[in-house]
């Protein structure tokens, strides 16, 4: 489909229009963070803060989720399945970075059958309106990884803003269905220009290409920096809970004798007790094994199982880390050994 | 003052004195520090001193110590962080050296908004508050746009514990009283605040930032990862998130300095600093102590006055 | 689930009504002093509310200020905390850490918005079985004031 464009001052209308439909989710600012939220008063969306601080993980993985409950009486035990929700979700202000993410983690839960049904029957019922980024963050090298910025996947619309209007890229039906509002029109040559100015000009702030997915496959695993690194790293789970790739859970129960549930929660490699065992052996009881399995992860292990890197480059890990732990500083550096 | 700085952890590691000198040094970016682990002279030529030294290093300490001894670069409010380490015995006075370094104030990132980050070139302090160099030049920020709160109300003279200074604390000219975050919240009602922490408890995703950056917080085995007595669910429904926050709180009464790193650390801007500081207020005005001043006082909450308040005053 | 709502959530067939709300009060009271006490209003057949349900503990310094967090989280209306009078300890000391801690966790209990109606802490001796069966009956009804407790965030 050609590209359409729509004045912003029409944005909530068209959001209205569509809320009957879907759960409108996007990014809102609160005490100084921006989280993806459900949205009824469109006016609080901040498109401003790039990317946002939280990811879409929670719209897809809960933080918590309830698996299953079941409760005893005297005629027996019932077990529930908890559903998880077929109600569909217009995620409007995802990044490319966000939305590249999803694809990295769609393989991960479709690697083996059953595939993770729950974020699956979430993933399908959801569209999602990308936004690109006219003033990348001090913190963003997406251009690094990938050319997802350009040239987005995993996204039904995305808009450029062009001054006060967005021009709008089709990319699937769902999108045709989107933008099959009266709040779009046909875009001009002039329009397509503009954008084109605007992406050039957001380019040229961003890092070039390295073939990071080449150089992860030899990272060292006895390189030095691993103790450097271990020594400030305080263990604080902050990169992986706000990395849109992560996907790890625990499966915790919650019994009271008579009822109770089964819920997964999130979980990362940067806590001690996620590799211990019930025996007591921890195969990764030091903050150096941790730490260098997370960046042997992201990159090395990522691009071997499933031919994509696990890093799509949206530098919240830099921005956010307490202690300054720089993830392109540390590629950079496992990197420039060679040759 | 850095010149003066790299000097003196020279002659530490030169002389054996000690094995290691924790301090700040260039982060990945001008207006970011990173803590440095230097244990050769040519390391500690990297240490530095400016305005993003915000970090409180004595979080290291309790892991760093059993290897020999120590030499740690400490802004005045930090010492108070190794005052309570000695206090508890989880380290040993003879094993470290402080080296306090002179602090008008550290760096508020927020005062930063509005410039482009990525023309910056360095960070110092200069007028009132800081000088930010960019490419396009320097931009001088006010006081209060510059440092953090708890450098807007700090009175610290002289630091408690000083084994080294580096040059002369400034004069103390607080803006505001360091409590007042803690009078502006109880201003609500009891409802009121329920629906405060159940708003800021929703975002919480427990990743235990508060915990690993603060260095109170040193047990080898959280209360929240006992799977025995199981305090609390994984969930992060608000009421468990609740129930980690106050608890830890209870854990740290008496013993948190009020260095703000769980704030600082929390990536859903959770204002735990209203918990410590009212700690800190509560401690000194029902026991008459305050966490951080002097290695030889007692615990506050393990130690007793027969005047302490009582339930019933009879 | 959450650990409240498992713990609150009515079994089937249970008919309660919403005006027939009875509180649910916890007392954390040590041995040689309140729990004695407690003995002594019940051997002396004095009538107090039975909404109270007791946790014996060997010392009032054994109240970690967790068992009183958990309470509230788990949806207990009201805490009580009571234990020998200062200087009457059976293990000499115990009550005055427990006095620092618990005094604090008050002021603490308030900040998060529990109501200050909702938490008592008293000491009741051996002796005092009248003083324990008063002590129950007022902070039962004043615990009625503020009604049910809706939990600790939100």
């Amino acid at each position: 489909m050609e590209p359409k464009v729509i004045a912003k001052t029409d944005i909530t209308q068209w959001l209205k229009s569509l809320a009957d439909r879907f759960e409108i989710i996007a990014p809102v600012r609160e005490d100084g963070v921006t989280l993806f939220r459900h949205v009824e008063d469109f006016a609080d969306i901040d498109l401003a803060t790039t990317p946002a601080t939280g990811t879409l993980r929670e719209h897809f993985t809960p933080k918590t989720e309830t698996l299953l409950e079941y409760e005893f009486s005297d005629s027996g035990a019932e077990v529930r399945s908890v559903d998880p929700g077929a109600k569909e979700m217009l995620i409007f202000g995802a990044r490319a970075c966000d939305a590249a993410a999803l694809r990295y983690v769609d393989a991960v839960y479709s690697m083996v059958e059953p595939r993770d049904e729950p974020y699956f029957i979430r993933r399908e019922n959801t569209a999602i309106v990308g936004v690109f980024c006219n003033e990348p963050a001090w913190s963003c090298f997406c251009t690094e990884v990938g050319d997802f910025l350009s040239s987005p996947i995993e996204m039904d619309l995305y808009l450029t803003d062009i001054g006060d209007k967005f021009f709008t890229e089709v990319f699937t039906v769902k999108g045709e269905e989107l933008v099959s509002h009266p709040q779009f029109q046909q875009a001009t040559e002039e329009d397509g220009q503009a954008a084109d100015t605007v992406r050039q000009k957001a380019l040229s702030r961003l890092p070039s290409h390295v073939d990071h997915a080449s150089a992860c496959l030899s990272y060292d695993w006895e390189h030095p920096l691993w103790k450097k690194l271990a020594q400030k790293c305080l263990g604080c789970g902050v990169c992986a809970f706000s990395c849109p790739t992560c996907h790890c859970f625990d499966i915790q129960e919650c019994p009271k004798v008579l009822r109770g549930s089964r819920y997964r929660c999130w979980d990362t490699c940067q806590f001690e007790q996620f590799t211990l065992m019930g025996a007591g052996h921890n195969p990764r009881s030091s903050k150096k094994e941790r730490t260098r399995q997370r960046v042997f992860h992201k990159f090395k292990y990522s691009m071997e199982r499933y031919n994509m890197l696990g890093c799509v480059g949206c530098g919240r890990c830099v921005a956010l880390c307490p202690v300054n732990m720089d993830i392109r500083q540390v590629i950079r550096e496992l990197e420039s050994k060679k040759g | 003052m850095e010149k003066a700085l790299r000097q003196k952890a020279r002659e530490l590691l030169e002389s054996g004195s000690v094995r290691l000198v924790i301090g700040y040094e260039q982060g990945s970016v001008p207006f970011k520090c990173t803590p440095l682990f230097a244990e050769t002279p040519e390391e500690a030529e990297r240490l530095i001193w400016n305005p993003t030294c915000v970090n409180n290093l004595a979080v290291y300490l309790p892991q760093v110590i059993s290897q020999g001894k120590v030499a740690i670069v400490v802004k005045p409010c930090d010492v108070k962080s190794v005052v309570e380490l000695i206090k508890e015995h989880k380290v040993n006075r003879e094993d470290v050296v402080t080296i306090v370094v002179p602090c008008p104030g550290v760096l508020n990132l927020d005062g930063l908004n509005g410039l482009d980050l990525r023309d910056v070139k360095s960070v110092q302090w200069g007028g009132e508050g800081i000088i930010v160099e960019c490419s396009s030049g320097a931009v001088e920020l006010a006081r209060e746009r510059s440092f953090l709160s708890k450098c807007l109300s700090c009175t610290i003279g002289k630091a408690p514990l000083a084994d080294i200074e580096i040059g002369e604390s400034p004069i103390r000219n607080p803006l505001t009283d360091k409590h007042t975050c803690v009078a502006e919240y109880e201003k609500l009602s009891p409802a009121e605040r329920r629906m405060f922490w159940a708003r800021q408890f929703a975002k919480c995703v427990r990743c235990y930032a508060c915990r690993q950056a603060c260095p109170g917080c040193y047990c080898n085995e959280c209360f929240v990862d006992k799977k025995g007595q199981m305090w609390l669910l994984r969930a992060t429904d608000p009421a468990s998130n609740w129930f980690f926050h106050t608890s830890r709180m209870m854990h740290i009464a008496g013993r948190c300095v009020g260095c703000g790193e769980c704030e600082r650390a929390c990536p859903m801007g959770i204002p735990l600093t209203l918990l410590g500081t009212k700690l800190d207020k509560e401690v000194e005005e029902m026991f008459g102590g305050r966490a951080g001043e002097s290695p030889d006082a007692p615990p506050i909450l393990g130690c007793f006055e027969p005047t302490d308040p009582d339930p019933c005053p009879e | 689930m959450s650990e409240e709502q498992v713990i609150t959530k009515k079994p089937k067939g249970d008919a309660e009504s919403q005006d027939g709300w009875k509180p649910k009060i916890i007392g954390f009271v040590c041995n040689w002093c309140t729990y004695a006490g407690a003995d002594l209003a019940g051997s002396s057949r004095l009538k107090y509310p039975p909404n109270l349900r007791v946790v014996r503990v060997p010392c009032s310094g054994r109240i970690n200020p967790q068992f009183i967090l958990k309470a509230f989280q788990q949806g207990f209306d009201g805490v009580l905390v009571s234990g020998c009078h200062p200087g009457d300890c059976h293990y000499a000391k115990g009550n005055y850490y427990a006095r620092r801690r618990i005094m604090l966790l008050q002021k603490i209990l308030e900040y998060m918005g529990i109501e200050p109606e909702r938490f008592h802490f008293d000491w009741i001796s051996a002796a005092e079985g009248q003083k324990f069966a008063e002590v129950v009956e007022r902070f039962t009804e004043q615990v009625k004031t503020v009604g049910p407790f809706k939990g600790v965030a939100g």
